[in-house]
């Protein structure tokens, strides 16, 4: 008896294991993973979409109160922009409500391009 | 009789060299890898006062003196506290501050300030004619004193132009004409001053890199526009005095400053085209070697867009430069004897690597940075192969105490400048060896100051604009001050060094083969050849 529940408590970890890694693999495989890396006169500034995430990595050289802004900025040109967080200096995250695609992220890159360069020329 | 010919001959020489002294470039922002512009000076004069101080703001309401000549031996170092303008400097005339001054890096050519104003110089000549007429104008700002006082009073490119533009017009020109090229991060203003009243400036475009050898260069003319200022009347002016006949274009450079014409001007200038810009291929110089080319306004361009971005490297290997590889190669020269040594004096062609240099400065102004982490200079003494470059902020609180002190007349080991000129002089031993050790202790090290000055502007950068203005300059001063401290320490070490190893006139003691083995050969088998 005691084993037979042994067997059960197992069989149910098993199952609940798979669930949540063909769960996790499901979401992986609905989102693209991209990245784009560019230089601008000396200054690296770094792109990465995950799913309907997208992290801005830049040099830090701006102000606490810039950060917001360039955050809006940014999230300006994102389609379907829904939130941000700058967890650390140099990274700002950015979250649309949906899954960007290949075509989209591309998109919002040049355009976030754009405003760069225009913020330093 | 023969000592006074020879003096004579001695003293013409030294003319002769001063007169062809500095070298300078400006670089358009977009023509620079960094975004930033760039202006260089090497100050080459053989005798230029060799130390740099910090001039404090002044207050507005405060009594500024205009002094001409007022150099050598001077004492800026508690200016404007101690008025010390040397044995030669004359108080010609004052005006009251209307406001207060900006800070900025005072040397004999002083070139930056805590705005990121910064500039530079080259002395020019005139024909007999043009030197004759102009000399009847001559006014009471020198280069040096209108420097000053522009970095004094502008906080923009535009507006030391129309500062030094408005003294020459009021009170005139004195002493050799000169080109200064004046940039803020923005922009780069090419200016010239001619003597009497007579200046012109033009706005050089943002992909565009510019360069001046001693010879004036301004050779075009544009009335009613926002990119070209000049003197009011300088048609009518050159008209009534017979610097221009009224016929064919008005070339100011011609008009008013057209000495220099010789290899050792158009010779840089050349080197710098063939080097820089891929399109000019011409060999002008080989079709009338050493001759005067007569129409060097048509034969280069005032300025060129570069095939590659311009970095601070760029500027310190054309600053370098011997003529390399050419017909004119410095290190093929007898004067440059069997291991290429071309820091010796005299030299046979002029190249921008003299022996006699002061200082080789290039500013590097990124405008999206806040002003006091923008206003930043590479400094170092001497000739720019041998030496090495150190970051300097304008808005420093100090310098380094081994900046503000010496004269080329007696050894100071306390000394930037004598700390480099044993290095430089230890390298004339044994040059085709010395220049590759030096290369290699300093090259990395400018690489990794390059990565670090730019991380520390950053972070000052930051530090500004989250309030924390003071610190961040002490963050520039302590950073500077240390890399000027470090360099000044690592050249101490190495000038024992070099000497150590060229001793007895081998290197470590082993023999050391000519550079080009052959060619010298038949140099020392020609010489023998002569009549004893």
């Amino acid at each position: 008896m005691k084993r037979a529940k042994t067997i059960t408590i197992l069989a149910i970890l098993l199952v609940v294991l798979c669930l949540t890694s063909c769960s996790t693999t499901w979401k992986k495989t609905q989102g693209l993973n991209a990245e784009v890396a560019y230089r601008l006169v000396g200054y690296d500034y770094i792109f990465s979409l995950d799913g309907n995430e997208v992290t801005f990595k830049y040099v830090d050289a701006v102000g606490d109160d810039e950060v917001p802004v360039i955050a809006a900025a940014l999230m300006g040109v994102l389609p379907g922009a829904v939130g941000y967080e700058a967890p650390i200096g140099g990274t700002i995250v950015l979250r649309a409500k949906a899954n960007l695609t290949e075509v989209q992220f591309n998109e919002f890159v040049a355009a976030a391009q754009a405003l760069i360069y225009d913020t330093i020329y | 009789m023969k000592k006074i010919v020879i003096t004579a001959l001695l003293i013409a020489c030294i003319a002769v060299q001063s007169v062809f002294a500095c070298f300078i470039t400006g670089v358009g922002r977009l023509a620079s890898a960094d975004g930033s512009t760039m202006t260089s000076h090497t100050c080459d004069s053989a005798s230029d006062d060799l130390r740099l101080w910090l001039i404090p703001s002044m207050a507005e309401g405060t009594e500024r003196e205009v002094v001409v000549d007022g150099r050598k031996d001077a004492d800026f170092s508690n200016f404007p506290e101690v008025k010390d303008y040397g044995a030669r400097g004359i108080v010609l005339d004052s005006y009251i501050n209307d406001k207060d001054t900006y800070q900025y890096l005072h040397a004999m050519y002083s070139f930056a300030n805590e705005k990121g104003v910064t500039m530079n110089e080259s002395t020019c000549g005139w024909t007999k004619a043009q030197r004759e007429t102009l000399a009847a104008y001559e006014g009471i700002w020198d280069c040096y004193m209108l420097q000053d006082a522009a970095l004094e009073n502008a906080a923009t490119a535009k507006e030391a132009v129309d500062f030094m533009g408005a003294k020459i017009t009021e009170q005139g020109w004195n002493g050799w004409p000169e080109c200064i090229v004046v940039a803020d991060g923005t922009d780069v203003w090419v200016f010239e001053a001619y003597g009497g009243h007579m200046w012109c400036a033009f706005k050089l475009p943002d992909d565009a890199f510019f360069f001046c050898a001693n010879r004036c260069r301004i050779d075009f003319w544009e009335e009613d526009s926002d990119t070209y200022l000049s003197a009011p009347n300088m048609k009518e002016f050159a008209l009534e005095t017979g610097l221009w006949n009224g016929e064919g274009e008005f070339r100011p450079c011609q008009v008013f400053a057209a000495g220099n014409y010789s290899f050792n001007c158009i010779g840089r200038e050349w080197r710098v085209l063939v080097t820089l810009e891929s399109d000019y291929t011409a060999d002008v110089i080989g079709k009338d070697e050493l001759a005067y080319c007569e129409t060097p306004d048509d034969t280069f361009p005032l300025y060129f867009t570069p095939y590659e971005k311009i970095t601070v490297g760029t500027i310190a290997r054309i600053c370098s430069d011997n003529y390399e590889g050419t017909k004119y190669d410095g290190t093929k020269s007898a004067y440059a004897g069997m291991h290429g040594n071309v820091l010796s004096v005299p030299y046979e062609y002029r190249p921008t690597n003299v022996p006699q240099c002061t200082y080789f400065q290039i500013s590097n102004v990124k405008a999206w940075l806040p002003e006091e982490a923008r206003c930043l200079v590479w400094f170092g003494w001497g000739a720019p192969s041998t030496t090495y470059l150190t970051p300097v902020f304008a808005s420093q609180t100090e310098l380094a105490p081994h900046f503000g002190v010496g004269t080329r007349y007696e050894y100071d080991p306390n000394s930037g400048w004598w700390n480099e000129a044993l290095v430089q002089t230890a390298a004339t031993l044994n040059y085709a060896d010395a220049i590759e050790v030096i290369k290699s202790v300093r090259d990395p090290l400018m690489e990794a100051q390059y990565e670090a000055t730019f991380a520390i502007q950053n972070q000052a950068a930051k530090m500004i604009k989250n309030g924390q203005r003071d610190e961040a300059i002490k963050l520039l001063t302590t950073y500077a001050n240390y890399q000027a401290e470090m360099w000044f320490d690592l050249y101490g070490d190495l000038s024992e060094e070099l000497l150590a190893r060229y001793v007895v006139g081998r290197v470590n003691m082993k023999s050391s083969p000519a550079l080009h083995k052959d060619w010298w050969k038949e140099v020392v088998s020609a010489v023998s050849a002569l009549d004893k």
